[in-house]
């Protein structure tokens, strides 16, 4: 199962969102810690199978004035 | 604005700068191939000539004529209404180049209103430096300056422009900080030298058109040199890869102790490619933004001193005249952002031919574009190799230095992070080259005439559009540049990085690269067929 979210870093922490849920965490580990539990109680049907969670980076968080140089920050997937 | 669904190989075609470069240059390259059908709608495009107050009798340069469309010299279908357009032109250009871009910027999100505003003020005050620029005391040379009734002119040729957009740039970017905050929204040097860089893909398909048509062997030389660019370009750029990324990082960790992750995005936008090459690594290696935003900030100023620098450099001091391809592939390598080094390439280009002319007194006289290609390559192949180095670098972080339980580096990132620009670059001089081999029957006389037709739509792409586009970049780079930038603490040690691995490492040893994969390259001389 593939679930889709956005991240981006918002000068303090790691944000992770889909419309479903919300995480933050200072460091990418405690996010993916997060996720995990996050995904595991929100979405039930994940417990017995194998999850990818496809974080997009929101380039939108990247200052305009970089855009022109570079659009794409990163993409990560983590699989649980 | 977040997005959740799974990025595709699409997303960002209607909404990133390097995407609507190709959109935009390609788009008026096919335009301009209608005339092969005997529909010319480029020929508005508006090109300078040099100029006088007071032309002599039967002599060159009246202010009138100072602007004109250029299907007034080389449009088949339509030379008697472009005729007509004289300075008209410039508006022609900003009505239609000033739609172009104002669609792209819809599509991008930008803010209308500032964009248009900004737009309308950078094109006419780049207009009115490449007009100034033009006056035939700068622009002339020894060796045509009695035709404007002179005995005395700076032999800038075409460079004298680029320099005085740069300098009413930086100007604006570094006293009137308020009016550049206004033109910001337009003020886009990388969206514009992309746009550029793809006409520069026409000019080069396009050269061996033109010198086919001085002589068939001349037409050959020039697409046999623009391969052998090409190759060595990549080679080139392989072994500065190599070289330049793991001595920076060495510089950066062992000297000034600087952090892993901050001296890795440091390497890449010193040794690599500037603001697309720190973006990619800080992506690569997980670092937070704000590492590759300071990054950032520090190369494109620290690119603007360069393109100040070693243009002058090149062409005066070493090597001179003696070796412009070595010059422009070593300045490809050394100036990081693209906007930065195709100016450089751009004004080098200029520089070099002035003098050769100047040195043989007219009896060397090479064709346009080709120093500027030589800059360009190795930079395109630089850029299209950040995308595959990033990922190796994510490869090392994501599994080595950082192992994270579960996560893995999508292959994808390869191509989120290649520059789209490239392929409107390589797509328009491939296919200039197609039409050049085929139906072109590479330059036979019999074809001359199928040849012109493709000569009236190209000419006014790769020669107004370009340099139109490489003057607003020059404009706007100097509007973006704060110099006051390096003052601030933030910055600390990086600005000293920067410094000693730029001028102590990279450009020695991009220049020792050039020298290697460049040396004895020979421009083609084409003195005996124009005036």
């Amino acid at each position: 199962m593939v679930i889709y979210t956005s991240i981006r870093h918002d000068g303090r922490h790691w944000v992770v969102e889909n419309d479903n849920f919300r995480v933050e965490g200072l460091t990418l580990e405690e996010i993916d810690d997060k996720v995990r539990e996050v995904v595991r109680k929100t979405t039930p049907e994940t417990r017995d199978q194998k999850v990818q969670v496809y974080m997009a980076y929101d380039n939108y968080a990247i200052p305009q004035w970089i855009r022109q140089y570079s659009s794409h920050y990163f993409d990560r997937v983590i699989e649980f | 604005m977040a997005q959740y669904p799974e990025r595709k190989w699409y997303t960002g075609m209607l909404s990133t700068e390097d995407w609507w470069a190709v959109w935009i240059a390609v788009g008026f390259f096919f335009i301009s191939l209608l005339n092969i059908w005997g529909i010319d709608l480029v020929g508005w495009m508006t090109y300078p000539t040099k100029w006088v107050f007071n032309p002599p009798e039967g002599g060159k340069g009246a202010i009138s004529h100072a602007f004109y469309a250029l299907g007034k010299k080389y449009s088949v279908s339509a030379k008697g209404f472009y005729k007509g357009l004289g300075w008209w032109s410039v508006i022609w250009s900003y009505v239609i180049f000033g739609a172009a871009l104002t669609i792209g910027a819809a599509f991008m999100k930008w803010n209308l209103k500032r964009f248009i505003g900004g737009f309308t003020l950078i094109y006419f005050m780049t207009i009115a430096t490449w007009f100034i620029g033009h006056h035939a005391f700068i622009a002339a040379t020894k060796v045509n300056m009695h035709k404007y009734g002179l005995n005395f002119a700076l032999n800038l040729g075409g460079g004298g422009s680029f320099i005085l957009a740069l300098i009413v740039g930086l100007i604006i970017g570094n006293f009137f900080k308020g009016f550049a905050a206004y033109l910001s929204e337009a003020a886009k040097p990388e969206w514009y030298i992309k746009t550029a860089i793809v006409t520069l893909g026409v000019k080069l398909g396009y050269l061996p058109i033109k010198l086919s048509a001085m002589s068939q062997k001349l037409g050959k030389e020039a697409a046999d040199l623009t391969f052998d660019l090409f190759v060595a370009g990549a080679a080139a750029t392989v072994v500065a890869y190599l070289i330049f990324w793991p001595g920076v990082y060495v510089i950066s960790r062992k000297i000034f102790k600087l952090p892993r992750k901050t001296a890795a995005v440091l390497g890449s936008g010193i040794s690599i490619c500037g603001v697309s090459a720190a973006v990619a690594t800080g992506g690569a290696v997980r670092a937070k933004p704000v590492v590759s935003i300071m990054v950032s900030a520090l190369v494109v100023v620290w690119a603007v001193i360069e393109l100040i620098i070693l243009p002058g450099f090149f062409t005066h001091i070493w090597p001179g005249t003696k070796d412009p391809l070595v010059a422009g592939a070593s300045m490809g390598m050394a100036v990081k952002t693209d906007g930065a080094d195709a100016a450089a390439g751009e004004l080098l280009d200029e520089f070099m031919r002035t003098k050769i002319e100047v040195e043989t007194n007219g009896a060397v006289k090479w064709p346009e574009g080709i120093i500027t290609a030589s800059a360009v390559m190795t930079k395109v192949w630089i850029d299209m190799f950040i995308g595959i180095w990033a990922f190796v670098l994510a490869l090392v972080w994501v599994y080595k230095f950082e192992r994270r339980e579960g996560e893995r580096v999508p292959a994808s990132e390869v191509w989120h992070r290649f520059p789209k620009f490239v392929i409107g670059y390589f797509f328009c001089w491939f296919f200039l080259l197609a039409i050049y081999f085929g139906p072109g029957q590479a330059g036979a006389p019999e074809a001359m005439p199928f040849l012109k037709t493709v000569k009236a739509g190209a000419v006014p792409v790769e020669k107004g559009m370009r340099k139109l586009f490489f003057m607003l970049t020059f404009m706007s780079l100097g509007i973006i540049t704060d110099f006051k930038k390096l003052k601030e603490a933030q910055f600390g040690k990086m600005i000293w990085v920067y410094f000693v691995a730029l001028f102590c490492f990279i450009i020695p040893v991009a220049i020792i690269i050039g020298y290697l994969f460049h040396h004895g390259m020979t421009l083609p001389n084409i003195a005996q067929y124009v005036k």
